[in-house]
C-alpha cells in the first residue's frame, strides 16, 4: 500500500548554497524548502549536516533530476536505493522528479531528455513509475520537463499523456509554471489549454522560475532570471483552476541575494490569496 | 517500426557524437531543438569539470583547461547516476595532455581527492583517553575512510595554497627528495598534506592490516638504527592521532 502525497499548501523556495548558511539558522520565512535530492544522496560529511540542520527548520521536499523515469531500459537500483536512504533520513513532504529520460545503456546524459507521447513511452514510464513507487513505498511527483522539440509518432498532447500516466499509476503531479510557457512556445501549444486539461486533483506543487531567448528563437529553461510576467499570468491561471497549491520559486543560477527571491515569493502568495478571494 | 530503446539509443548516439540517425524521428522543425540538447550536454559536463577542478581550471586557464575537458568529455560517457563522480579520471587525462608538466595532473588530482573527501563517508573520532591501554607492537590501526594518498614530484601543495590564499602562485619546479600528499576529512573539512614517502609506505602497510609493530619493521631499514626509527615512527603515529588520520585502534 502506497502512501498517499500530502496536500501540504506552503510557499518555499528551492535551497541553493549561497543561502545555506540562512536556513541553517532557520530564519528565512518560508514554510518549506526544497533541495535537489542527489546533492545529498551522498555517503556523509558537511551534505548531511546541513540537511539534518535544515529538516529541523522546515519541512523539506525531494526533488531530483537522475531518476530517469522513462528510460526504456528500466530504473537503475543503486539509484533507487540511495534515494529511499535519503528519504528515510529527511521524511520529505513528497519526493519529485521529472518526466524525461536521461541515458540509456549505461550512458548518462545528465540532461532532461524528452520523450516521445506514445502509447509506448506511456507504458513505459508507467511501468517505472510502478516500480519506484513500490520501492520507495510512496506516490512520487513528476514534473512536466521543458521541452526544444517534438517527435514524429507523438500521438498524445503532453498533458494529455501526463493525465493518463496519473490515472494509471496513482503518481501526482509537480506543474512547472515556466516549463509549461517555454515548452508552449518552442512547441507551439497553447499554455492555457495545458492548465486546462491536467486533474486538478492530483496537482501537489508548482514551480515558478524564468527563462531565457535562445539566438535561434527558441526558449530556453535557464532558471537564471526573474519569475517574468507572462509566467505570472500563466500562474493566476493555474491558482484559479488548482486552488491552493505548495508553490516555490526555483532559482539555480545567477543567484540573486536571498530576499530578491522572497520578494518573487511574496507575489506568488499575492496572487494566490486573490485568486482564493475572487473564489 | 523504430523502439523507445532504439530511439534513446539514436537520440545518445546524436548527442555525444552527433550521429544523425535520430533525424527520421523528431520532428521536421527539429533541429534547432537537438542542437540545444547536443550543446547542453558538453556545457553541462564541462562546468561539472570546472567546478570540480577548481584550481586545475586557474592554474590552466579557460581555453585550455575547457579542451582538456572537452578532450575528456569525448573519451569518456558518463555512466554514474551521479554528475559528482563525473570528474574520476579527469587528472589521468590531463597527465596524457601535459607530460612534460607533471603539476597539472598532480593539481588535478589535489582537487579531485578534496572533492571526493568532502562528501565521502563519515569516521567516528579517536578518543584519546582510549589509547593508554593500547598494545601497539600488535595495535592493528583503522585510518580515516576518505584517506586518499599518492606520490608527488612537484611543489603542488605550494601551488593549490596560493591560489586558496588568493596569492599568485609559484612556478612548478620538481620536488628532491621526491615526497607524497595525503588527502581526508577531519569532522567536515578536507585536509592535505605533504608527507615523506617512508610515511606513506607506512599508510599504505596500515591499510592492507598491517599492526603498528610490523610498520614499524617494515620501515625499519630506512632508518640508521632502532632509535631513529621509533624517533620517526613515534612523532608519525603523534600527527596520525593528532590531525585525524588515525581514527580507531585495536
Amino acid at each position: 500500500m502506497l502512501s498517499p502525497v500530502s496536500r501540504f499548501t506552503g510557499f518555499g523556495l528551492g535551497m541553493r548554497p549561497p543561502h545555506y548558511p540562512r536556513f541553517l539558522e532557520g530564519d528565512v520565512p518560508v514554510d518549506f524548502v526544497e533541495v535537489i535530492s542527489e546533492n545529498f544522496m551522498v555517503d556523509g560529511g558537511r551534505p548531511l549536516t546541513v540537511i539534518d540542520r535544515v529538516r529541523r527548520h522546515y519541512p523539506v521536499a525531494m526533488h531530483g533530476v537522475s531518476m530517469s523515469i522513462g528510460a526504456a531500459d528500466g530504473l537503475r537500483r543503486d539509484y533507487l536505493a540511495k534515494l529511499k536512504a535519503l528519504a528515510e533520513r529527511v521524511e520529505p513532504l513528497w519526493i519529485s522528479d521529472h518526466l524525461c529520460w536521461t541515458g540509456i545503456a549505461g550512458f548518462n546524459t545528465h540532461d532532461l531528455l524528452p520523450l516521445p507521447y506514445t502509447d509506448e513511452a506511456l507504458t513505459r514510464v508507467c511501468a517505472n513509475i510502478d516500480e519506484a513507487q513500490t520501492y520507495l513505498g510512496h506516490a512520487i511527483v513528476i514534473e512536466n520537463p521543458s521541452s526544444y522539440l517534438t517527435f514524429a509518432a507523438d500521438s498524445y498532447t503532453e498533458w494529455d499523456f501526463l493525465a493518463e500516466m496519473t490515472r494509471r499509476t496513482g503518481c501526482y503531479l509537480l506543474l512547472d509554471v515556466n516549463n509549461i510557457y517555454v515548452s508552449s512556445r518552442n512547441n507551439g501549444y497553447d499554455a492555457r489549454t495545458f492548465i486546462e486539461s491536467i486533474p486538478v486533483d492530483r496537482v501537489r506543487q508548482m514551480h515558478l522560475a524564468g527563462h531565457t531567448a535562445g539566438r535561434d528563437g527558441l526558449l530556453i529553461d535557464t532558471h537564471d532570471q526573474p519569475v517574468p510576467d507572462a509566467v505570472w499570468a500563466l500562474y493566476r491561471d493555474a491558482c484559479q483552476r488548482f486552488g491552493h497549491v505548495a508553490t516555490m520559486i526555483e532559482r539555480d543560477d545567477n543567484i540573486p541575494p536571498l530576499d530578491d527571491l522572497l520578494a518573487e515569493l511574496d507575489m506568488a502568495r499575492g496572487i494566490a490569496a486573490a485568486d482564493r478571494v475572487a473564489a | 517500426m523504430m523502439t523507445l530503446a532504439d530511439l534513446q539509443r539514436d537520440f545518445s548516439a546524436f548527442i555525444r557524437s552527433g550521429d544523425r540517425a535520430v533525424s527520421d524521428a523528431v520532428s521536421k522543425d527539429a533541429q534547432r531543438g537537438l542542437a540545444v540538447y547536443h550543446h547542453a550536454f558538453r556545457a553541462n559536463l564541462t562546468d561539472c569539470l570546472r567546478s570540480a577542478f577548481e584550481k586545475t581550471h586557474a592554474w590552466l586557464g579557460d581555453a585550455a583547461f575547457d579542451a582538456a575537458a572537452a578532450a575528456h568529455i569525448a573519451s569518456h560517457a558518463p555512466q554514474s547516476w551521479t554528475l559528482a563522480a563525473y570528474g574520476e579520471g579527469f587528472d589521468r587525462t590531463l597527465g596524457g595532455l601535459y607530460p612534460a608538466d607533471p603539476e597539472v595532473t598532480e593539481l588535478a588530482w589535489l582537487d579531485w581527492s578534496l572533492r571526493r573527501a568532502f562528501d565521502g563517508p563519515d569516521a567516528p573520532a579517536l578518543v584519546p583517553a582510549t589509547l593508554a591501554e593500547v598494545d601497539w607492537d600488535n595495535a592493528a590501526l583503522t585510518l580515516a575512510p576518505t584517506l586518499a594518498a599518492r606520490p608527488i614530484s612537484t611543489n603542488v601543495a605550494e601551488i593549490w595554497n596560493a591560489m586558496a590564499s588568493g596569492a599568485a602562485p609559484p612556478a612548478a619546479r620538481r620536488l628532491d627528495p621526491s615526497a607524497a600528499l595525503i588527502v581526508w576529512r577531519r569532522a567536515l573539512s578536507p585536509q592535505f598534506k605533504t608527507v615523506s614517502m617512508t610515511e606513506l609506505a607506512a599508510l599504505t602497510l596500515a591499510r592492507v592490516g598491517k599492526s603498528f609493530g610490523e610498520i614499524c619493521g617494515d620501515i625499519a631499514p630506512g632508518f640508521a638504527d632502532e632509535e631513529a626509527t621509533a624517533a620517526f615512527a613515534g612523532a608519525m603515529l603523534g600527527s596520525w592521532i593528532g590531525d585525524g588520520v588515525l581514527v580507531a585502534v585495536g
